[in-house]
């Protein structure tokens, strides 16, 4: 069968627009969908860190809203000076929003922003999870694993002193290994330490095996075996983190 | 829309179930299975198959995909330019790819995320272009239908053999529930590493066909 050049090519267009169509409809008809999931995603993991619903219990759906607007309270600090911003000062919408206040505060020190010389510049504003009800605090962090980025909710009792809980994000971590950092073992291993010595801030290190003593140490976690650069991508992250709250962790200590 | 272009004389019945019919499906199962006989789909068959419930779903996705691309491939059979073919076939199978991620993105949140881009790269995957470019371009629909089905389904049951036994081995779980007894750890028994990466999947597949190939006989032409 032959077929002339105009056919050739008014089929290759009707099929771009046939596919194309489909594909924009598809895309607009689930969109809201999808964003709720990758919503309520981020906000079981804060939720857990801050030891929601509780031990063993799981949530999903709408109830992973309703026990986040019952029991979370977002907040935001100045990250020179650690005094806490109204969620309209800390300016959010020129910092990119995804669609809500919330989520912007948690993504603003991913951002790959570089100053001038080449170093990460540092978030303006500082994003805090509080529960309502026992003042727990989870902390956002952002790093970079073997792989891919990493993230982690730590979550610290209202002085800021003590690790109350913290789930992980590995996405793109090679599994049964990086990808161990969001078992529990590894989570639970962050529970009771400390970053605090003395009166200095300390970050909580995450070495081999041998170098700490995790049982008594309470300044370091065991990383994982076989996933050595992931762990050393959680120390950096959490050392980072830490340094960068400081401002906010004078504040209430 | 009709389809002139494929009338003939004694137009056959559209819905056929014969037996000539039924080994168009069975077919892909065993005797030219996509994965073992002709090792096609290879990566992602790798990739996706460390636990049961992952693998379940992409070879639901890549049946849906290349079910669907067939039929569509079989519907414009007699009007696509064979100078384009190609290209149209990949323009139907990656609209029906994004889609399916779409949907899965939308409805199965969790195990769209530890599929991640295998789900897309269904585009690339050997099976989909291969079937619609050696089945669907010269046979009816319903045909090409059931073709696309028992394709996917034989990369399905490869799929689903291949994580029983890693995440078995490899996590000590079935579908997320622990069967490996806490006294068996007690006694020394620990997870095998080898499972949960590639060459854990490499190896079992490679087994996988030496079984299948001692059983049916068949033998690589050389």
């Amino acid at each position: 069968m032959a077929f002339s050049n105009a056919y050739t090519f008014g089929f290759a267009a009707a099929i771009c627009i046939v596919c194309s169509t489909a594909l924009a409809g598809v895309s607009l008809a689930l969109k809201p969908m999808q964003e709720a999931n990758a919503r309520r995603d981020l906000q079981k993991n804060i939720l857990q860190a801050l030891d929601l619903p509780g031990e063993g219990q799981e949530v999903s759906g709408e109830a992973i809203d309703r026990l986040w607007n019952d029991k979370v309270e977002v907040k935001a600090v100045s990250s020179t000076t650690g005094q806490p911003l109204s969620l309209a000062e800390a300016d959010l919408s020129k910092n990119g929003t995804i669609d809500s206040a919330d989520f912007a505060l948690a993504r603003l020190a991913v951002k790959d922003k570089k100053d001038a010389k080449g170093q990460p510049m540092k978030p303006e504003v500082l994003g805090l999870f509080v529960r309502k009800d026992n003042g727990t605090v989870a902390v956002p962090m952002f790093g970079k694993g073997l792989w891919g980025d990493i993230s982690a909710y730590i979550a610290f009792d209202p002085q800021m002193t003590t690790v109350k809980g913290a789930t992980f994000f590995a996405p793109k971590e090679t599994p049964g290994l990086g990808a161990e950092i969001t078992a529990t073992p590894f989570k639970k291993a962050w529970v009771g330490k400390t970053i605090v010595e003395g009166s200095k801030t300390t970050p909580i290190r995450v070495l081999k095996g041998a170098e700490c003593q995790e049982a008594t140490d309470p300044h370091c976690v065991d990383g994982i075996s076989g996933a050595t650069l992931t762990s050393v991508g959680v120390d950096k992250m959490v050392d980072v983190t830490v340094a960068m709250y400081e401002p906010y962790f004078k504040t209430v200590r | 829309m009709s389809s002139p272009a494929t009338e003939v004389a004694e137009r056959p019945p559209l819905f056929v179930f014969d037996k000539k019919t039924r080994k168009i499906v069975t077919d892909p199962f065993s005797d030219n299975n996509p994965i073992t006989v002709q090792v096609l789909g290879i990566c992602s068959a790798l990739a996706v198959t460390t636990q049961v419930s992952t693998s379940l779903v992409m070879a639901a996705a890549v049946t849906t995909v290349v079910a669907g691309s067939n039929v569509a491939i079989s519907l414009l059979r007699n009007f696509i330019p064979p100078q384009i073919r190609i290209v149209v076939q990949l323009s139907v199978v990656a609209s029906l790819v994004i889609i399916v991620d779409q949907i899965l993105q939308a409805y199965m949140y969790d195990v769209s995320k530890t599929l991640s881009v295998f789900v897309g790269l269904i585009i690339t995957n050997c099976i989909v272009m291969g079937r619609a470019e050696a089945f669907a371009m010269a046979n009816p629909p319903w045909q090409s239908f059931l073709d696309g089905l028992g394709n996917g389904l034989g990369y399905g049951i490869i799929l689903f053999t291949v994580s029983v036994f890693r995440e078995i081995l490899g996590s000590g779980k079935l579908l997320g529930f622990t069967v490996i007894p806490q006294a068996a750890y007690d006694m020394g028994y620990a997870n095998m590493g080898l499972m949960v990466l590639a060459p854990g999947a490499f190896i079992l597949l490679g087994l996988l066909i030496w079984a299948q190939r001692t059983y049916t006989g068949y033998v690589e032409e050389v």
